[in-house]
């Protein structure tokens, strides 16, 4: 069974539609890619997954409990127990700039989870070493630079033991530089089998690390299909024009 | 002017000092948390509560304090059916006026710090699990106060002054204690005195609300 099976989603902004009728499916253990040129829909789609947008139509199953059957949503319960199965790192990493790196980590999993003290310190230590950032455990997010940021910003989602992981245009406001160390935690993940969703820019990161690829142009999936299969065999010209600009 | 009158006077005006610290204090205690629940109620989706705190609001911005404490203190007992029933002292009127003036610049306050807030706080948040209520307690009001306490030291400032608005429903704070002796001595130093008290107690508040403002200053090395 698919981790992730999305049908006929449809999502509109007024008379704008974002999303028009998107079928696909997810496997655990999947890196997929979505690419596509701004305003294709891809940040909305990964935002509909985890019930930061509502869907008008459609029926999305996650982990085998669908939360929205045919554009109705399932009672709140469900759909956090749903979505909670997700952790989310967002293009401007929204850490709670009021808290220390290590507060961020273990408030949530704190009130949430409700996890013991220890376990929480001992996991936090963890995934703090394993992204080089210890040494800033006690400093607060403003204090960090940008890919110090989304590193603490992924392993703030992973703090919540999430089955899927989805990445919001995760380097989009990092230098070049930067970009390198947040991608190599990224790669890090999908070695370690964990599915993610990554919506990108980064098209050599995607050729790369990502098993699938999504690519999408104005609200609908063109083409899907292997790093290999999209890059050098793109099906559509909307395809084959968007990576020739892409290089 | 001896020695004796200095003193003697400042003692009385010690006096002074000690109901405008007393009226400062029950007002900011009052109306901080009355602000707070002003601005929560004032998001209301229920449209006619959200009309009422702007009325409230409008008319507490609108007009002046010095109108509202008369009327409070004078109008009030005179207002149809509740009139009868109100006996303010005088006290109790001040402060009823001088709470819900402030209140509503607070509410005003707070909604600004609301809106500071980036979305993608919100967002974070419920993505991490956060329920609407886990989120407003422990991301959402950390940061209001944060943005806010810059506007909330100013207010307060203004209330420390403010206070001498009591001299016109004859409290005897410092104000009031100085214009007395000014009439009586026909001499202007109790003002220069009354000055100096203000700026005294000033000068102690705002070492305090700096004090304050550094405890909440998470985000100091930028911003």
């Amino acid at each position: 069974m698919s981790i992730i099976e999305v049908s006929h989603l449809k999502k509109s902004f007024g008379s704008l539609n974002v999303l028009k009728d998107v079928s696909f499916t997810v496997e655990k253990g999947d890196v997929i890619a979505i690419l596509g040129s701004s305003g294709s829909g891809k940040s909305t789609l990964l935002r509909c997954l985890i019930d930061l947008e509502k869907i008008d139509d459609g029926t999305i199953t996650v982990d085998g409990e669908t939360f929205v059957k045919n554009g109705v949503y399932m009672p709140h319960k469900i759909v956090k127990d749903a979505t909670m199965k997700m952790g989310m790192v967002f293009q401007h990493f929204n850490l709670f700039p009021h808290m220390t790196v290590i507060k961020n980590l273990e408030k949530p999993a704190k009130i949430i989870k409700k996890m013991n003290r220890n376990t929480i310190r001992e996991k936090s230590q963890m995934l703090l070493n394993k992204v080089g950032l210890l040494d800033k455990a006690d400093t607060y997010p403003d204090q960090l630079s940008g890919g110090q940021k989304q590193r603490v910003a992924i392993v703030r989602a992973l703090m919540m033991n999430p089955e899927i992981m989805l990445f919001d245009e995760p380097t989009s406001s990092l230098d070049p530089e930067i970009t390198k160390e947040v991608l190599h935690t990224m790669k890090q993940l999908a070695e370690e089998n964990m599915t993610m969703l990554i919506v990108t820019h980064e098209i050599g990161f995607a050729k790369e690390v990502a098993s699938k690829i999504l690519f999408m142009s104005n609200g609908e999936i063109l083409e899907s299909g292997t790093p290999d299969e999209i890059f050098n065999n793109p099906k559509s010209e909307r395809t084959k024009l968007f990576l020739n600009n892409s290089f | 002017m001896d020695i004796n009158y200095i003193l003697n006077i400042t003692l009385t005006m010690l006096q002074g000092a000690k109901m405008t610290v007393l009226v400062f204090f029950i007002v900011i205690i009052a109306s901080i948390p009355l602000g707070f629940f002003v601005t929560i109620i004032g998001k209301s989706r229920f449209k006619p509560v959200s009309w009422l705190v702007n009325i409230y609001i409008t008319i507490m911005r609108g007009t002046p304090l010095i109108l509202q404490l008369f009327f409070v203190y004078f109008a009030l007992p005179d207002v149809p059916l509740i009139g009868p029933y109100i006996e303010l002292e005088r006290l109790q009127a001040a402060l009823i006026a001088f709470i819900l003036n402030y209140a509503a610049y607070f509410a005003e306050i707070f909604r600004g710090g609301l809106m500071a807030i980036d979305k993608g706080q919100y967002e974070a948040a419920k993505v991490l699990g956060f329920n609407k209520i886990q989120t407003f307690i422990n991301i959402i009001i950390p940061q209001m106060i944060r943005v806010s306490l810059p506007a909330l030291s100013n207010e307060a400032i203004t209330l420390v002054k403010d206070t001498s608005l009591l001299y016109v429903i004859s409290i005897a704070e410092i104000s009031y204690v100085a214009k007395t002796a000014v009439s009586r001595d026909a001499s202007v130093f109790p003002f220069v005195l009354a000055g100096a008290f203000y700026l005294l107690l000033i000068l102690i508040l705002t070492l305090i609300l700096r004090f304050i403002e550094k405890k909440f200053n998470y985000a100091s090395k930028s911003l």
